[in-house]
């Protein structure tokens, strides 16, 4: 069969309608994470180069209105804050330069107040600990120039305290590795400059482990390809300098398998419904497999490369290494 | 504990349920009933890779107990070779098999070396985990040979047997044999 072409012009119209399909049932299930949809939405436009056909000044002025007293952004109006919808709304403010209608010190403060003794970061005050938050937090803060107001060396022990036998990260210590809390830790210490605590050839393997026969990746042992681990195994690896692991020919043919051609957007797997996680995901994975025609995404920030050269920041991405002379597949 | 397994009875692998799963016995000290329930969940499916992660939970006491005593090095990965012989194309015993050799030689596992010579015959041509796990074997070793033999085998999985990953395996054959070369 022949490879699908990039349905560009389709994606562009499938994520712009979203917003007016209030007739949609996903529309309101997807009511409480309204503004990372937004940011999913947003950032593949982005890519796509068609960031200036979406309502700029609606999405800033909706996006304003989600936040909460405590400094913190909910996930719709008048929602509780929540550390996920926080950097959601910190990456459009910044996606669009607008981080200077918001009391950035606030935002800061709410962030830090989420931090716990061990280093760990809860999603909002109801206590839930997980690497995800670590690396909203780490993030938001880099963003908004304030990543001294966080207890980094801390955060850092919590994340390689997350670090499991076979080399992978996941949600807590001694929760199963999962191809996105490794996204979220391996960002996580990219930002915090932790990535040292990293053994690249070891995480490098368990992530190249990940693609199948399909040429798809899975986020776990046994489990089933996802067009979103095109996101979270592939700008890990990004990170870790060892990209080339992947079969690119083979991913960049499954994420192409899993549009609809027709209607636009892309799902998690060939025939199946599409949604905008995936297709931003999706187009976010074909950007750093270097498909032609794309902007550049950053692997740590998930935002457009643009944005950070634009906000000056630099993360210090592990140093191009060697495979290490005596790779151990032991050594954790 | 009883709700998170009629959770699990519907999504064996669900994740948030193996978190929750793991706060309770941590917060309620509910370690030794854990066994029981892992060994049937992996006589269920042997490919659970969440069921084995649970069990290093078990052996680790959440993480805390990293210093394996000799006795429980040769009963887990024992208990990970029982597993590798019903079927060799099941990457998570292998995993956990280098868990418990980690910090010691493979030499010191001679069941280890059993499993490989037990499992050539039929499986050298068409079972990547093996062949990585040869790999890791003649690396442990270290001598010019031996790194040798594993930078072949990393060619055999580069060209015939793991090519999705072919360039992985070739910047290994490429280091293992220039360090063969410098010893």
């Amino acid at each position: 069969n022949p490879l699908p072409p990039l349905a560009v012009g389709q994606h562009i119209r499938y994520i712009e309608s979203l917003d007016k399909a209030k007739d949609q049932f996903e529309y309101y299930v997807s009511e409480q994470f309204r503004v990372s949809g937004i940011y999913w939405g947003i950032t593949a436009m982005d890519i796509l180069n068609s960031l200036s056909t979406m309502d700029k000044d609606g999405i800033v002025e909706f996006v304003l209105s989600t936040q909460q007293s405590s400094g913190g952004f909910g996930g719709n109006v008048n929602h509780d804050a929540h550390l996920l919808y926080t950097l959601s709304a910190v990456q459009i403010l910044a996606l669009y330069d607008c981080l200077d209608k918001i009391d950035c010190e606030r935002v800061v403060q709410f962030v830090k107040g989420l931090q716990q003794p061990d280093g760990s970061f809860t999603g909002d005050q109801w206590g839930e600990v997980d690497t995800r938050f670590s690396y909203c937090a780490l993030s938001c803060c880099s963003l908004l120039g304030r990543l001294d107001a966080l207890d980094v060396p801390a955060a850092i022990s919590f994340i390689v305290s997350c670090r499991n036998f076979d080399g992978g990260f996941g949600c807590t210590p001694g929760a199963e590795s999962h191809a996105g809390q490794v996204f979220t830790c391996v960002g996580a210490l990219a930002i915090a400059g932790g990535l040292h605590h990293i053994d690249a050839d070891v995480l490098g393997w368990w992530l190249c482990e990940r693609q199948l026969p399909s040429g798809g990746l899975n986020g776990r042992p046994e489990k089933l390809a996802d067009v979103c681990y095109s996101w979270w195994v592939l700008s890990s690896l990004a990170i870790i300098d060892r990209l080339d692991w992947i079969d690119n020919a083979m991913l960049r043919k499954f994420i192409l398998e899993c549009q609809d051609v027709t209607h636009g957007g892309i799902s998690d797997r060939p025939d199946d419904q599409v949604d905008v996680y995936h297709t931003f995901f999706g187009v976010a994975g074909l950007s750093l497999l270097g498909f032609p025609g794309l902007n550049a995404i950053d692997p740590v920030y998930a935002l457009p490369v643009t944005t950070l050269s634009r906000l000056d920041i630099t993360p210090a991405l592990q140093r191009p290494q060697p495979v290490a002379p005596v790779p151990n597949a032991c050594l954790v | 504990m009883g709700a998170c397994a009629e959770a699990l009875e519907d999504d064996c692998k669900n994740y948030h349920v193996w978190s929750h799963r793991q706060w309770a016995i941590q917060r309620f000290d509910l370690w030794d009933e854990e066994w029981v329930f892992i060994d049937k969940l992996l006589e269920e499916d042997m490919r659970n890779n969440s069921a084995w992660n649970q069990r290093y939970f078990l052996v680790s006491k959440g993480g805390s107990h990293k210093d394996f005593t000799v006795e429980e090095r040769n009963r887990e990965i024992n208990f990970a070779i029982k597993f590798i012989n019903k079927g060799p194309n099941n990457v998570s015993p292998w995993n956990y098999i280098r868990a418990f050799v980690k910090g010691q030689k493979f030499s010191s596992f001679p069941q280890v070396s059993k499993l490989i010579d037990d499992l050539v015959p039929s499986h050298s041509g068409t079972c990547a985990n093996l062949l990585a796990f040869i790999v890791d074997s003649h690396v442990d070793a270290g001598t010019p040979q031996r790194l040798t033999a594993a930078a072949e085998f990393c060619l055999k999985l580069a060209t015939d047997v793991d090519q999705i990953r072919s360039r992985y395996w070739k910047q290994r054959e490429q280091a293992l044999r220039t360090a063969a070369a410098a010893q």
